[in-house]
C-alpha cells in the first residue's frame, strides 16, 4: 500500500489533513454562492409574481420531488456511516456505503428524468416552449424556466457528484486512504452531502410552499 | 535625482544569507515550467499571460481612442467601435485586472512572506494556470469570431437578442473565473494553515492581509459571475427569456446578479495594489506603518462591506427607490475603509527616512489618483448626483482613476519593487523614474479631460459627438497614446534589465520585510533553511545585521 | 503513524438519530404543504434549514472542525441573505404597475 506523501510545505499529515479539508469547505462556500443567484431570482420573480408562483408550485409534481428528497437524505446517511468507518479502519465497508450513495444517487437521477418527462408531456417547459394548462400565465412561465435551469443546475451536480463517489470507492482497495490518513475520501463526501443540502432549499420553494 | 539612491547593497555580507543551491530560474528545462508545483514558476508564467493581455487590452483602448478624435467617423464604422469597447472592457477587467496582481505577486511573494515553502495546494495553482489560459483562449477566440458589442456588462435584453456570437465569450468568462476560484481557495487556505512558526496573524507584512481579503472576494463573489454569465448564453442560444420583459422577464434581476460580482470585483482590483502600497511605503520610508492593525482591518472591511454595495450601479436603472437609498448608504461606507488606509500611509511617510526610487514615485501617483478616483466615487454613489452623471464620461474616468491611476500604477510599482528579488537583478533606476513620471502625466492628460466631458453631458460609449466635445477626446486621445507608450518603455527596461541589468543582492531596499531574508532570486524551496521569525516585519528599528543574525542564528 | 485509525466523535448511534430526525421533519414538510398555511414560506424554508443546520452539523462534521470552518459558511451564508435580501426588496418596494 502506498504511503500518503507528505508535502514539503505541510509540517506534518494532520496539518495536510486539516488544510485539505478547508480547501473543501471553502470550494463548498463558492458553490453555495453558484447556487445562490439562483434563489435570488426566484425571491425576486416570486415577489413578482406572487399568486402565478403559489398556483404553479401546486401544479409541480410533488410526489416525485419528495420521493427524490428521501432518497438524497438517505445518501448523506450511508456516505455520512462511510467516513465513520473508515475512520475506524473498515475500509471495506466504507467502500460500500460510498457505493450504496451512488446507487442512490443514481435513483434521485432516474426519478428526476421520469419526472422530466412528465413535465414535458405537460408542457411545463422552459421559456418560449412552455404551453401548460395548469398554470398559463406568465408568471407560471417564470416559475416553470427557473425550475429547469435550477433543478437541471442541481441534477449536473449530482451527476458529478456520483462520478466522484465511484472514483472515490474505486481507490479503497487501490490503498490510497487509511484509517488514519483520508481527507479525499472525506472530501467526496463533502461534496455529496452539499449536493444534498442544496436540495433540501429546492425541494420546498419549488414543490411545498 | 541623479544618485542612484539604493541602499547600498554591500553592507550584508553575502555569507550572512546561507549559500544554497542554484535559484528557482535554473534547471528542469521546458517541461520543468510547464508542469512546475513551485509558485514563483507559476507567477511567473502569469506573469508572461497577462502582460500580453494588459498590451491587448490597452491596444482596443487606443485605437478606440483614435477614432473619438473626430465627431464622425475617423478610422472605423460604429459598429467596430462598439465591438472595440466591449473587447476592452472585458479583455482589462477578466484577462488582465483580476488576476494580475494576485496570480503573479501574490502568487510568488505571499508564500514567502509567511515563512512558507509554497502554497497548499501547489497543483492547485498550476491548474488555476492552465485553466485561466484555456479560458482566455475561448474568449479570444469569441473575439475573434467577431465577438460581441454589448459591453462588457452584457445587459439583458440585448445580449439574449444580439446576433452576435456571445456564448464563447461569456463561456471563456466562466473558464476564467474558475480560475480565480482555484486562487482564491489557495491562497486563503495558506493564510491559515502554513504560516511559520513566529509569523502570528498580526506579524503577516500587510501584502498579505491585503491578497487574503481580495481571496475572500474571489471565492464568494466568482460563483455568481459564472451564474450570470452563463444564464445569459443559456438565454442567447435557448431564447428562456428569463430577463427579457417580452416573456415576463425583469431586465433589472440580470443587473444585480451581474453586480453582485461586479462591484466586488473592483476590490478584487483594487485591494492587492494597496497591499503593494502597504509594503511599499514602509519599505522607501524606513519607518513601520503608522497603524498596521488600521491597514490589515480596513483590508478586510472593504471585502467584506464592498458586497453590500451593488445597487449603485442600477440607480437608474428602474431599481426601487428605497433599494437605491439603502445602497447608496452602504456605498459611502466602503469608502471610509479606503481613507483610512490613505491617512495611514501618508503618516508613515511622516518623519521617514526616505529613499526616493522607481516604486515610491508610482506610490506618489497613486496616492493622487487614487483621492481624485475615490472621492469621485462618493459623489456618483450619491443617487441624487449619479442621475446626471450615469453612462456619462464623469464615470468612465471614476473607474479609470482608480483602476488604472489605483491598479495599474501599482501593478507597475510592484513590478519595479519585486523585480529584484524575482530576478536578481536591478532596472535602471533612471528609466524608471523618467516613465513612472511619464505615466503619471499621460494617464491626467486622457482622463482628467474626461471628468469634464461627463459633467458636460458626454455620454459613455458613444461612436459620435457633437463636435463642442472634441478638443476634449483630443486631449484624451493624446494622452491615452503617451500612457501606452509609457507603460511599454517601463515594460521594456524591465525586461532590458533581465539581461543587462547589475545583479541585485537579497535586500537592495533595505527593507524589513519577511521576502528579502532570501536570496534573490530564491532557491527553490524559497529559503535556504527556515528563518527564525521572532520579529514582525516593519522592524525598522533594528538595522539588517541584526535582523540578519536573528533570523538565521548560528 | 498514518496507520492508526482517526478518532470517530460520533458514534453510530448519533448518526441514525440525526438521519430520523431529517426523515421526521422531510415528513413534517410534505404533510404541512397539503394544509396551504399563510407563511408557508418561511415555515418551509424555516425547516429546511433546520435539516442543512443536521447536515452540516453532525453529517459533515462541521461541529468538531476548527472555528475558521464555520467562520467560512457563516460568512457565505450571510452573504447569501444579503444577495437574496436586498435583491428581493427591489421588487417587493417598486411602484405598483398595471400587469402588461
Amino acid at each position: 500500500m502506498p504511503a500518503p506523501i507528505l508535502g514539503e510545505q505541510y509540517a506534518s499529515l494532520d496539518r495536510q489533513a486539516v488544510t485539505l479539508r478547508f480547501g473543501m469547505w471553502l470550494f463548498l462556500a463558492s458553490e453555495l454562492l453558484l447556487f445562490s443567484g439562483l434563489f435570488v431570482l426566484y425571491a425576486a420573480y416570486r415577489s413578482m409574481y406572487r399568486h402565478d408562483f403559489v398556483e404553479a408550485v401546486h401544479s409541480n409534481t410533488m410526489a416525485y420531488g419528495t420521493a427524490n428528497t428521501y432518497v438524497l437524505l438517505t445518501s448523506s446517511f450511508t456516505v455520512a456511516l462511510a467516513v465513520f468507518n473508515i475512520r475506524r479502519g473498515a475500509l471495506r465497508a466504507a467502500m460500500w456505503l460510498v457505493l450504496a450513495s451512488a446507487a442512490l444517487g443514481v435513483t434521485f437521477l432516474a426519478i428526476k428524468a421520469v419526472e422530466y418527462g412528465v413535465h414535458i408531456r405537460e408542457g411545463a417547459l422552459p421559456g418560449p416552449y412552455y404551453h401548460f394548462a395548469d398554470a398559463a400565465t406568465l408568471g407560471g412561465n417564470r416559475f416553470y424556466t427557473l425550475y429547469w435551469v435550477t433543478t437541471g443546475a442541481h441534477a449536473l451536480h449530482v451527476t458529478g457528484g456520483i462520478g466522484v463517489l465511484l472514483w472515490t470507492a474505486w481507490h479503497v482497495p487501490r490503498g490510497r486512504y487509511t484509517a488514519g490518513y483520508h481527507p479525499r475520501f472525506e472530501n467526496a463526501t463533502l461534496y455529496w452531502h452539499f449536493v444534498d443540502v442544496m436540495w433540501l432549499f429546492i425541494w420546498p420553494i419549488y414543490y411545498l410552499v | 535625482m541623479s544618485a542612484p539612491a539604493y541602499r547600498e547593497q554591500s553592507s550584508i555580507p553575502l555569507e550572512a544569507v546561507p549559500p544554497t543551491e542554484p535559484s528557482y530560474l535554473d534547471g528542469g528545462g521546458l517541461m520543468g515550467w510547464l508542469n512546475t508545483r513551485d509558485h514563483k514558476r507559476i507567477g511567473i508564467m502569469f506573469y508572461g499571460a497577462v502582460l500580453a493581455m494588459f498590451v491587448l487590452g490597452g491596444s482596443f483602448a487606443l485605437l478606440l481612442r483614435l477614432e473619438l478624435l473626430t465627431p464622425d467617423r475617423t478610422i472605423m464604422d460604429a459598429n467596430t467601435y462598439n465591438r472595440l469597447f466591449t473587447w476592452h472592457g472585458i479583455v482589462m477587467v477578466w484577462l488582465f485586472l483580476i488576476p494580475s496582481i494576485p496570480n503573479i505577486f501574490g502568487n510568488f511573494v505571499l508564500p514567502i512572506q509567511i515563512g512558507a515553502r509554497d502554497l497548499a495546494f501547489p497543483r492547485l495553482n498550476l491548474a488555476s494556470f492552465y485553466v485561466y489560459l484555456a479560458g482566455s483562449a475561448i474568449v479570444l477566440g469569441g473575439l475573434v469570431l467577431g465577438g460581441t458589442d454589448t459591453g462588457w456588462t452584457f445587459y439583458t435584453p440585448y445580449s439574449e437578442t444580439t446576433p452576435d456570437r456571445l456564448f464563447p465569450v461569456v463561456f471563456g468568462i466562466f473558464v476564467v473565473g474558475v480560475s480565480s476560484i482555484f486562487t482564491g481557495i489557495n491562497f486563503i487556505a495558506s493564510v491559515h494553515m502554513l504560516r511559520a512558526k513566529g509569523v502570528h496573524w498580526r506579524r503577516m507584512p500587510l501584502f498579505v492581509w491585503s491578497i487574503y481579503a481580495t481571496s475572500i472576494i474571489l471565492v464568494l463573489a466568482t460563483p455568481v459571475l459564472g451564474l450570470s454569465v452563463l444564464l445569459v448564453g443559456l438565454d442567447h442560444v435557448f431564447h428562456l427569456g428569463l430577463f427579457n420583459p417580452a416573456s415576463g422577464g425583469d431586465p433589472v434581476l440580470f443587473q444585480h446578479l451581474f453586480w453582485f460580482y461586479s462591484h466586488p470585483a473592483v476590490y478584487i482590483m483594487i485591494l492587492p495594489a494597496m497591499g503593494v502600497i502597504s509594503e511599499i511605503v514602509p519599505t522607501f520610508a524606513h519607518r513601520r506603518p503608522a497603524s498596521y492593525n488600521a491597514i490589515a482591518f480596513s483590508a478586510l472591511g472593504i471585502a467584506l462591506v464592498g458586497f453590500l454595495t451593488w445597487g449603485h450601479h442600477m440607480f437608474v436603472a428602474g431599481m426601487s427607490t428605497i433599494d437605491s437609498g439603502i445602497f447608496g448608504i452602504l456605498s459611502m461606507f466602503v469608502a471610509i475603509f479606503s481613507a483610512i488606509k490613505t491617512f495611514t500611509w501618508v503618516a508613515t511617510l511622516y518623519r521617514g527616512d526616505i529613499s526616493f526610487n522607481t516604486p515610491l514615485l508610482y506610490f506618489f501617483g497613486f496616492l493622487f489618483l487614487f483621492m481624485f478616483g475615490g472621492m469621485t466615487g462618493v459623489a456618483v454613489a450619491t443617487q441624487s448626483l449619479d442621475v446626471h452623471w450615469h453612462d456619462t464620461y464623469f464615470v468612465v474616468a471614476h473607474f479609470h482613476f482608480i483602476m488604472v491611476g489605483g491598479s495599474v500604477t501599482a501593478f507597475l510599482a510592484a513590478a519595479h519593487y519585486w523585480y529584484p528579488k524575482m530576478f536578481g537583478r536591478l532596472y535602471s533606476e533612471r528609466v524608471g523614474l523618467l516613465c513612472a513620471t511619464a505615466v503619471f502625466i499621460g494617464f491626467v492628460l486622457t482622463f482628467l479631460p474626461q471628468f469634464l466631458l461627463g459633467n458636460a453631458g458626454m455620454p459613455r460609449r458613444y461612436y459620435s459627438y457633437p463636435p463642442e466635445y472634441q478638443w476634449l477626446h483630443v486631449l484624451a486621445t493624446g494622452g491615452a497614446w503617451l500612457l501606452g507608450f509609457s507603460v511599454l518603455l517601463a515594460v521594456g527596461n524591465l525586461i532590458v534589465s533581465l539581461r543587462y541589468g547589475r545583479r541585485a543582492t537579497a535586500n537592495p531596499w533595505d527593507s524589513r520585510s519577511y521576502e528579502w531574508l532570501t536570496p534573490s532570486p530564491p532557491p527553490p524551496h524559497n529559503f535556504p533553511e527556515t528563518p527564525v521569525f521572532d520579529r514582525g516585519p516593519y522592524d525598522y528599528e533594528l538595522s539588517q545585521e541584526e535582523v540578519y543574525a536573528r533570523a538565521y542564528p548560528r | 503513524m498514518p496507520q492508526e485509525p482517526a478518532t470517530n466523535h460520533l458514534s453510530v448511534r448519533a448518526y441514525v438519530w440525526t438521519y430520523a430526525a431529517l426523515l421526521v421533519l422531510a415528513t413534517g414538510s410534505w404533510m404541512l404543504a397539503s394544509v396551504h398555511v399563510p407563511g408557508a414560506v418561511a415555515i418551509g424554508l424555516g425547516i429546511g434549514a433546520i435539516k442543512a443546520f443536521l447536515v452540516l452539523g453532525y453529517f459533515m462534521h462541521l461541529a468538531e472542525e476548527p472555528f475558521s470552518f464555520k467562520l467560512v459558511i457563516a460568512v457565505a451564508a450571510v452573504l447569501v441573505a444579503v444577495f437574496i435580501g436586498l435583491t428581493a426588496l427591489d421588487p417587493l418596494t417598486r411602484p405598483a404597475l398595471p400587469n402588461p
